[in-house]
């Protein structure tokens, strides 16, 4: 496929999970659905849900062979929150105990924090790196992963 | 809204056929990309979460990066103001990526020459655990109980004054060490001069002489890692030996009850050992597999530092957990190696040699099983440890004069169960136990125990956890010693912090 032809293919990626978005019953007042997100020349094409928790609680540094530097939104924002609950099933409090847990054992610590803002951008720069946005964050330099095989509002997509 | 839907749509198919223009900054190769000029903002465009910092790439809501992939950052700093000259406080993509990669070596290239600084930024992690603890034992005050450590006041106690000392060296190594600082040996049995409490009280030289007394520090743990892959790491130094729950949860604001059960403080397994560790793990679906295989110096007078005979110990463990009922994790540890305590070498010059005196020399075998489930708010661990050590041809140590020690046969489990409240983090928990001591040559008469304890575990916050708990211990066979008046109750408080 020439580099044309990828850029054409993640632009209707995009468009198409923005368009499933706003056809399939979401109302635009509700919180928009999030994206995790990757260099658009990763190698990952997906991710199962249960491995991306296991990537955010950091007992799995790789995925599809290759080590992932995950990347988190910062604590106490309302997309970090969301994350935590769709992805980990914790709240804020559990997240934090988690991770301090972890540490008295002897384990690594959270994935770093990056203002949400600088997310999608960081994420473009950074070969292994892998974020989460909300879907109108989603910028050219990254691409969105299916999550279980399905892309941010199309039914059964759960990062909410 | 379905209106608002569809002038979104209108705009993205627009979006699509609007040839690219050039991107903000110039850039020597630019990679052509589908989304590299967004249109203005509309106002049919919906807004930004409003407790969400508004995304830099995309202030107007929709999806849209003018920069190629390699400049998104500077892209991202042109939207926002102040736009040019970012400051401290105004970090950039450039710089939070810089920051990352200090120890990714995969996206070095993206560092450029800020990556030296960052690692000079992010220096040795400094971070630990203390705890205060009061206790409240109810027998008599000459009860045998009274030896046992706890006294037979009530008393106040700094329990644990734990520092970690840790740093990531690169994306493959890295470096933890524990400490541990203590008030002992102030205040200890001497064991040169059983019933006599050692002192540390000196003058302190910086206070005209003044008394002061003097604590130990404790290294817990100082290992290196080498990360090959999730299958393979190597672990070189002082570990805690990987078997069962409580000796990895290890912290206090970690465990749930205040100490730990028998078969974890007597050491079935030895907590620590210094020597190679190799551990991985692979996963499948909603399974992980999980080994660890150790060798050691094994147990010793001074196990961290030499290794009094040639046997080197061997450690391993396999586990297995379930994510598709809450998080099932099944493990089991196994450890063989061989005790020696021998005198130091003295040279013997009429022989032109140097020979030791091997003061005690057993083998010994230990095997655990653990099970640990956490199933919504619901918790459950339950530990099973087996322990044998005999002296096969070695030397035995002796009680006294005339006696021996036995090889002997130790081993228990207990059973805990808690249930984390919606009330005030508030975790009321239940442990039962059982330990057969084996043939303890010092107390014979104390061949088994149970215990029983229910508590409450409150997790103030994150960083603070107070727990309180009722303990009540029974030995069944040891009418010779304790009469019925010495039934052990104990009331116990601890706070615990993590910072």
């Amino acid at each position: 496929m020439t580099t044309e032809g990828m850029h054409r293919r993640h632009l209707l990626l995009h468009l198409g999970a923005l368009t499933g978005y706003l056809l399939l019953g979401q109302d635009a007042e509700a919180a928009e659905p999030l994206a995790v997100i990757v260099p658009k020349a990763s190698w990952l094409s997906g991710v199962s849900l249960q491995e991306l928790r296991r990537v955010y609680q950091g007992e799995l540094d790789s995925l599809g062979g290759r080590r992932v530097l995950p990347l988190n939104q910062p604590p106490r924002t309302e997309v970090r929150e969301r994350f935590d609950r769709s992805v980990l099933k914790m709240n804020a409090e559990e997240v934090a105990r988690y991770w301090i847990d972890r540490r008295i054992r002897g384990r690594s610590g959270a994935p770093k924090s990056v203002p949400t803002r600088l997310m999608a951008p960081v994420v473009a720069k950074l070969p292994n790196s892998v974020g989460y946005v909300t879907l109108s964050a989603v910028n050219a330099g990254v691409k969105i992963l299916p999550v279980d095989g399905r892309l941010p509002g199309e039914p059964g997509y759960r990062l909410t | 809204m379905r209106g608002t839907r569809l002038a979104l749509l209108l705009v993205l198919s627009a979006l699509v056929r609007t040839p690219r223009v050039a991107a903000q900054e110039p850039v020597p190769t630019p990679e052509p990309t589908e989304l590299d000029s967004a249109p203005a903002a509309t106002p049919e465009e919906p807004p930004p979460a409003p407790s969400a910092p508004v995304p830099a790439s995309s202030a107007s809501g929709a999806p849209e990066v003018a920069a190629p992939a390699g400049d998104a950052a500077t892209t991202a700093s042109a939207a926002t103001s102040p736009p040019a000259t970012p400051t401290k406080s105004e970090p950039t993509a450039d710089s939070v990526s810089a920051a990352l990669v200090a120890n990714e070596a995969d996206a070095s290239d993206a560092a450029g020459d800020t990556a030296s600084e960052d690692v000079q930024a992010h220096p040795f992690e400094i971070y630990g655990f203390a705890d205060i603890y009061f206790a409240a034992p109810f027998y008599r005050p000459n009860s045998p109980y009274a030896a046992a450590g706890l006294g037979s006041h009530t008393f106040f106690s700094i329990g644990n004054f734990n520092l970690y000392l840790s740093k990531s060296l690169d994306e493959s190594w890295s470096f933890l060490g524990e400490v541990r600082f203590l008030y002992a040996p102030n205040g200890a049995n001497d064991p040169a001069n059983p019933g006599t409490r050692i002192s540390t009280q000196v003058g302190d030289y910086a206070d005209i002489d003044r008394p002061f007394r003097w604590g130990a520090i404790e290294v817990e743990r100082l290992h290196v890692d080498y990360r090959h892959s999730e299958l393979f790491s190597l672990r070189l130094g002082q570990w805690l030996t990987p078997y069962g729950i409580w000796n990895i949860d290890h912290g206090s604001p970690t465990v749930i009850a205040i100490q730990r059960p028998y078969i974890v403080g007597e050491e079935l397994f030895p907590e620590q050992q210094t020597g190679l560790q190799a551990f991985g793990q692979a996963f499948a679906g909603d399974l992980k597999l999980g080994y660890a295989l150790g060798v050691s110096n094994g147990r010793g007078p001074m196990d961290q530092q030499r290794d009094l005979d040639y046997d080197k110990a061997f450690t391993g463990r396999l586990e297995a957990g379930y994510n598709g009922l809450g998080d099932l994790r099944v493990g089991s540890s196994y450890y063989r190696g061989r005790y020696t305590n021998a005198s130091f070498p003295l040279i013997d010059a009429s022989t032109a040699s140097a020979d030791r005196k091997v003061l005690e020399q057993y083998y010994e075998q230990s095997f655990g099983a653990d099970l640990q489930w956490d199933y919504e708010k619901f918790l459950l661990r339950s530990e099973f440890a087996y322990s044998e050590r005999w002296y096969q041809g070695g030397v035995r140590k002796v009680v006294s004069p005339g006696q021996v020690y036995p090889d002997r046969r130790r081993y228990g489990a207990y059973v805990l169960a808690g249930y984390r409240t919606p009330f005030f983090d508030l975790m009321p928990y239940a442990i039962l136990q059982h330990y057969v001591l084996g043939h303890d040559p010092v107390l014979p008469q104390l061949d088994r125990l149970r215990a029983y304890h229910a508590g409450i575990n409150w997790a103030v916050t994150p960083s603070v956890t107070a727990k309180g708990e009722y303990v009540y211990v029974i030995f069944p066979d040891a009418a010779s010693l304790l009469t019925e008046r010495d039934t052990l109750h104990l009331v116990q408080f601890q706070l615990a912090v993590a910072f």
